[in-house]
């Protein structure tokens, strides 16, 4: 039962009212409202605390978490700083209505196992601040996914802006269109001439939260796109799939996501060196 | 706490408990727009709102997130009689069927205008992505779109619309639905809209266990919570053996069910229920019952259930059946039946060829958007029901047998639907209102969760096939097998009469001269399955139409060149349904009408049949596959239906139906059919359907009975009528009634004099009249018209993934005459969209315990608007029948019948895999590449 429902009107009242009450941070609801009212005492509603922002950020973009996933999607500010993979994402959830409730910092707070946000932020290197009554401390995603603080407002989410020989590719697969992605998976690389540098690879769908493939990005590390794709391409795929272990559930069995996730994945692989992006 | 919003621009300040939920104030604030279709995941839209303008569902909504913001409802778009041009467009278009979504549907367009005033297609399906209907299968709203649009530019706007007919004024031209502006408006017209304060909630505990015997049961702490007024146990239970399934009397089905029994059949049956001021009370009690379960073997196959020593599902001296069924119920039998024509042996030996094929299809669920509802109350010492039923006279006898009581003290009224597809053909919730109502005094209802309608109602049956065919080297067809066996889940409601059509909406499609069935019906501890939209037809469609394709592929012909070879035309005599009847014999009849012909032409032009489309991608194989299907309208010897028309005093009329519209658009049809022959408006033509008390008796809505039977009742007392006029003006003006006859609007005229309706009317119900003209119209029938249709998929698969994406869809019918073209179409878009859902996306899934494990819409996924084929046309082809009034035959279920088999030989042609389990997922798909990867 909610028995309070508070309004702080900046980041810094939030903060304090969460260490006054120990309340749960609410934004759209879609998450925490789902089936019926949270079950929380105190609920801190965010949608007085301005942190609905696009902004350059010396070489990133950082992006309010209050921001709803439809203002991402609809973002001109994050296309025209070649950031389109994360409208792309946005984009992914197929309900618009939920799309119009749903903010990025509430899917990354939900920290989900197929989030369609977490995916592409990981490969982009994003970094959360989070700001809690001792202050604000900047966060790799990846640490945040693996130990997410709860007690912490995500303040922004900054994502660096891709250079000239970066490459980026996001592929998602579900059952229906308006269904939570099967897998999901984001690629970025770096193409040295035609060599492929610190690959990053993420996959959704595979494990409790989103994961990095790390054994799979080494198959790719110094590889030469223009050539011998092929059995870099199997040395991928394997470790990808000696890598994760999804679950059987009513989605799909563990065997066929696997299937899923090498397939999405080697997608990625073949968009990020496709000849007119190399 | 007190929220302030805005609200269709009134400033409202509500004080509502914090945990309230924005859904639940509005609908306390009597906003009827918003409706709940799933349990608050956020998965349905039906509770959409405008809030600031963008389309947000308020389920997933505090009332706390609304302070300060602005709410738009439809309620707000219409003013007094007024419509919205956007509300006026959805009305024009055929775009609203139950009208549950309606509302959400309207503000989504809503939406989209203010933001884009010229959308793209792309733009509208992203605008509706949100927003779950069944019926329609969103296809028109592209139209609606447009025409709202040119709407708000000039309110005359119109669209152009198919027309039929030309020698009549309104039969075969497309007009508003009557029952449209209600529902375009959210009048308060369903049931939950009816559910008085002080009604008590019954809230149902289930059985966690597949099959248990009940030892003990204590309610005591269940009665002592505050607000619990009554408990129903196996112990108070009236110990009255019934069947919940809605069918003409004595219904072909057993009777093997009490209202709770000590015996419980599979998980969610029904252990005990409880009566409380409360739901939130309900739940509560549910909770503490304490029940111990003596845990029984379970049954979750057919070959579980035939086994030698199978655990047996129900006891003869627990089932009684009405007609004989041939059950075996210690072997699980719960009916069986064969018969044929011809000799089936001499054709197979006869054949050049001879294909012997396996198929089974999975269950899936209807899915009406309006969960299963019913208010029950006692007034005057009568038993009042307000239910969202297909079939209020069927349900009145069931609730009277149950209760012990006369069906002259119960009256059910049937309330608009939100859908229905058969899973309302059925007594699925009104049997414990009624009981707790009649027992408490007290109105009492009853709202089943999405939850619980996925897994307490009625699901659709799994079959599987055994289908055998001979042909000769040409294509001739010598002989066709079927033995279909069927799983009816743990109560045997329609048990017999669903799987036997899938044999009897296939067979008589063909002129093979020996054919044969084999139907076999198991009980099984798995959920109830029952009547739904086809009725059997699909799964029997789908079995013997990729058979045929499989044949054709076998004989290297072009599989339309092979139904082309075999396929009936008029005239044709059908002596297979004699054998065909539903728990008795049946009758042969001779093809009235057929467009199997022009179906097939068009189908073929619309997708470019015989050629392939290359894609430049490896991996994706693009094919085309087609099936011709057919249906009934209504059941000749078994069906009836009955309308009354009685002219009022200024000469309109009030037209009284038994025929039940579950969003068809039967109410249309009668209003229709009646405006046309005795020449009035359909303005001055109002209607009462159905009621009980006021309405004759008719069957109901199912076996696509609704325009030949119930429109047959009203062609013949609109008739009946015309001549009562007729007479009644010769009279009053002197002339012989031959000589008379009726103009639009509303007058007689004579060589030598007229006169209108109101006088006529006046005259004839004065002091010196010969009495109000009332007219009944009686219908049943010995023989009915077949629709038929072919239904042509292009998809596109994708090798990698076995994931089948829906490029086009043909769904090419011959309805007969459409009554209401813009309706008829609607009917079939709706009818494909939910086999595109069964055939790609949904499938019941049960654990090993026969749990279902996707009981809800995130898990169990029906197709939204972006899940449809771009190019999805739908056309009726001009077919006159002698039967049906003016010329019509029934469209709705057949609109399910062929999306399956089109989509599996489309796959075959993409991929050369045989699809030979239905639905077709994408696992499934790829798991048979692989398959034919390793043979090759």
């Amino acid at each position: 039962m909610v028995d309070q429902f508070l309004r702080p009107a900046s980041p810094g009242e939030a903060i304090r009212l969460k260490k006054q009450t120990g309340g749960v941070f609410l934004a759209g609801g879609t998450e925490l409202n789902w089936k019926g009212a949270p079950n929380a005492d105190t609920l801190i509603s965010l949608e007085g605390v301005d942190l609905a922002f696009v902004r350059e950020d010396t070489g990133a973009m950082a992006i309010g978490p209050t921001i709803t996933l439809q203002s991402m999607a609809d973002s001109g500010e994050l296309e025209a700083a070649g950031l389109a993979v994360l409208q792309q994402a946005a984009r992914a959830i197929g309900s618009r209505p939920i799309r119009s409730l749903a903010t990025l910092g509430g899917n990354i707070a939900s920290n989900k196992s197929c989030s369609d946000l977490i995916v592409p932020l990981l490969v982009l290197g994003a970094t959360l601040t989070l700001a809690n009554a001792d202050g604000d401390r900047d966060v790799p995603l990846d640490e945040y996914v693996a130990a997410p603080d709860r007690n912490a407002l995500i303040t922004a989410i900054t994502v660096p802006v891709p250079g000239a020989t970066t490459r980026v590719s996001l592929e998602r697969y579900s059952r229906s269109a308006n269904d939570l992605a099967l897998i999901n998976a984001a690629l970025a690389l770096q193409l040295d001439s035609t060599t492929i540098r610190e690959p990053r690879l993420a996959l959704g769908g595979v494990a409790a939260t989103v994961v990095r493939v790390s054994e799979a990005e080494e198959a790719l590390s110094g590889a030469d796109a223009a050539s011998g794709l092929d059995t870099v391409m199997d040395r991928f795929a394997a470790a990808i799939a000696a890598a994760i272990h999804p679950i059987d559930d009513t989605r799909g069995s563990a065997a066929y996501k696997t299937d899923i996730a090498v397939e999405l994945c080697r997608r990625t692989l073949l968009a990020c060196v496709a000849e007119d992006r190399i | 706490m007190h929220i302030h919003f805005s609200l269709n621009g009134s400033a409202i300040d509500a004080d509502v408990p914090t945990s309230t939920g924005a859904f639940e104030l509005l609908r306390d604030l009597d906003i009827h727009s918003v409706k709940k279709g799933c349990d608050a995941e956020g998965a349905c839209g039906a509770c959409s709102i405008l809030l600031d303008g963008r389309l947000v569902p308020s389920c997933m909504m505090l009332a706390a997130q609304l302070e300060g913001r602005t709410v738009e409802t439809v309620e707000g778009l219409s003013s007094g009689r007024s419509l919205h041009p956007i509300q006026q467009a959805f009305l024009e278009t055929g775009i609203i069927q139950c009208g549950y979504c309606t509302p959400a549907m309207v503000l989504a367009v809503k939406g989209l205008l203010d933001r884009i005033p010229d959308p793209s297609r792309e733009d509208v399906k992203d605008a509706l992505s949100g927003i779950y209907c069944r019926c329609t299968g969103y296809e028109q709203i592209f139209a609606t779109v447009e025409l709202a649009r040119a709407k708000l530019a000039d309110p005359d706007a119109t669209v152009e619309l198919p027309r039929f007919r030309e020698d009549l004024r309104v039969v075969g031209k497309s007009s508003p639905r009557v029952d449209g502006p209600q529902l375009v408006r959210a009048e308060p017209v369903f049931v939950e809209d009816k559910v008085p304060d002080d009604a008590l909630h019954i809230k149902v505990l289930r059985s966690p266990h597949a099959h248990a015997r009940i030892r003990r049961i204590d309610v005591s702490a269940a009665e002592a919570v505050p607000g619990v007024v009554k408990v129903l146990t196996p112990e108070n239970a009236p110990p009255v053996l019934y069947s919940s399934a809605g069918q003409g009397y004595p219904e072909p089905s057993p009777y093997d069910r009490r209202l709770v029994d000590s015996v419980v059949r599979f998980v969610g049956d029904r252990v005990a229920a409880v009566a409380a001021e409360t739901e939130e009370a309900a739940v509560e009690a549910i909770r503490k019952i304490e029940v111990e379960y003596e845990p029984l073997e379970w049954v979750f196959s057919i070959e579980q259930a035939k086994a030698e020593g199978a655990p047996v599902v129900h006891r003869p001296e627990n089932v009684e059946f009405p007609l004989p069924i041939h059950a075996d119920l210690s072997r699980n039998v719960a009916a069986r039946n064969d018969g044929g024509i011809g000799d089936v042996a001499q054709g197979f030996a006869e054949a050049d060829v001879v294909l012997e094929r396996s198929y089974s299809c999975g269950r899936v669920h209807a899915s009406p958007l309006e969960p299963h509802i019913a208010l029950a109350m006692v007034e005057e010492g009568r038993l009042i029901v307000h239910a969202s039923t297909q079939v209020p006279w069927h349900m009145r006898r069931i609730l009277a047998r149950i209760l012990g009581i006369k069906e002259n003290l119960i009256r059910v009224i049937k309330e608009r639907m939100g859908g229905g597809f058969g899973t309302k053909q059925d007594v699925v919730v009104e049997d414990l209102a009624a009981w707790f109502a009649w027992e408490t005094r007290r109105p009492c209802t009853i709202r089943l969760t999405r939850e619980e309608v996925f897994v307490s109602t009625r699901q659709r049956h799994y079959m599987q096939f055994n289908i055998k065919l001979g042909a000769k080297r040409d294509g001739t067809l010598t002989a066709i097998e079927i033995v279909n066996e069927a799983d009816t889940g743990a109560y045997g409601v329609h048990c017999l009469t669903v799987p036997m059509n899938a044999c009897s909406k296939t067979l008589p499609l063909y002129r093979c001269p020996n054919m044969r069935f084999d139907v076999t019906v198991y009980y099984t501890t798995l959920p109830i399955t029952g009547a739904y939209q086809g009725y059997g037809a699909p799964q029997g469609s789908f079995a013997v139409q990729t058979a045929l394709a499989e044949l054709a592929a076998e004989l290297d012909m072009d599989v339309v060149e092979l139904h082309r070879k075999n396929m009936v035309h008029e005239g044709f005599r059908l002596e297979i349904l004699k054998c065909l009847g539903e728990g008795k014999e049946g009758i042969a009849q001779t093809v009235s009408s057929c467009g199997l012909e022009p179906c097939l032409d068009r189908a073929c032009e619309l997708l470019e049949w015989g050629t392939r489309v290359e894609t430049t991608e490896p991996h994706i194989k693009v094919g085309k596959g087609g099936s011709i299907v057919q249906q009934g309208s209504g059941l000749p010897g078994i069906d009836s239906a009955n309308a009354t028309l009685n002219m009022l005093g200024d000469g309109t009329f009030m037209l009284l139906l038994g025929g039940t519209d579950l969003g068809t658009g039967l109410d249309t049809v009668a209003i229709k059919i009646t405006s046309e022959i005795l020449g009035v408006s359909m303005q001055d033509i109002s209607y009462i359907a159905a009621d009980t008390d006021v309405s004759p008796f008719d069957v109901g809505a199912y076996a696509s009975s609704g325009t030949y039977f119930s429109g047959g009742a009203v062609f013949r007392a609109a008739t009946i009528m015309k001549t009562q006029i007729l007479d009644a003006a010769a009279e009053l003006l002197g002339e012989p009634a031959a000589d008379l006859v009726l103009e639009y609007p509303a007058t007689v005229r004579g060589k030598k004099g007229s006169m209108g309706f109101a006088e006529l009317a006046n005259r004839t119900q004065s002091g010196t009249g010969r009495g109000q003209l009332v007219a009944h119209g009686a219908f049943t029938a010995d023989a009915a018209p077949i629709p038929y249709a072919a239904h042509f998929a292009q998809v596109r698969v994708d090798t990698r993934t076995g994931k089948v994406t829906m490029d086009r869809f043909a769904a090419i019918h011959d309805a007969g005459t459409p009554i209401n073209p813009e309706l008829a179409l609607g009917q079939i878009y709706g009818g494909v969209s939910k086999g595109i859902g069964h055939s790609l996306s949904e499938q019941i899934l049960f654990d090993g315990e026969g749990r279902m494990q996707n009981p809800s819409f995130l898990d169990y996924k029906v197709p939204n608007i972006k899940d449809h084929p771009d190019d999805f046309y739908a056309e009726l082809v001009p077919v006159d029948d002698p039967l049906g009034p003016f010329g019509a035959k029934s469209c709705s279920e057949i609109a399910t019948n062929g999306t399956a088999p089109a989509i599996a030989v489309a796959i075959h042609d993409a991929t050369g895999v045989w699809m030979r389990h239905w639905p077709f997922t994408a696992e499934s798909v790829l798991a048979e590449l692989r398959k034919q990867r390793a043979e090759e």
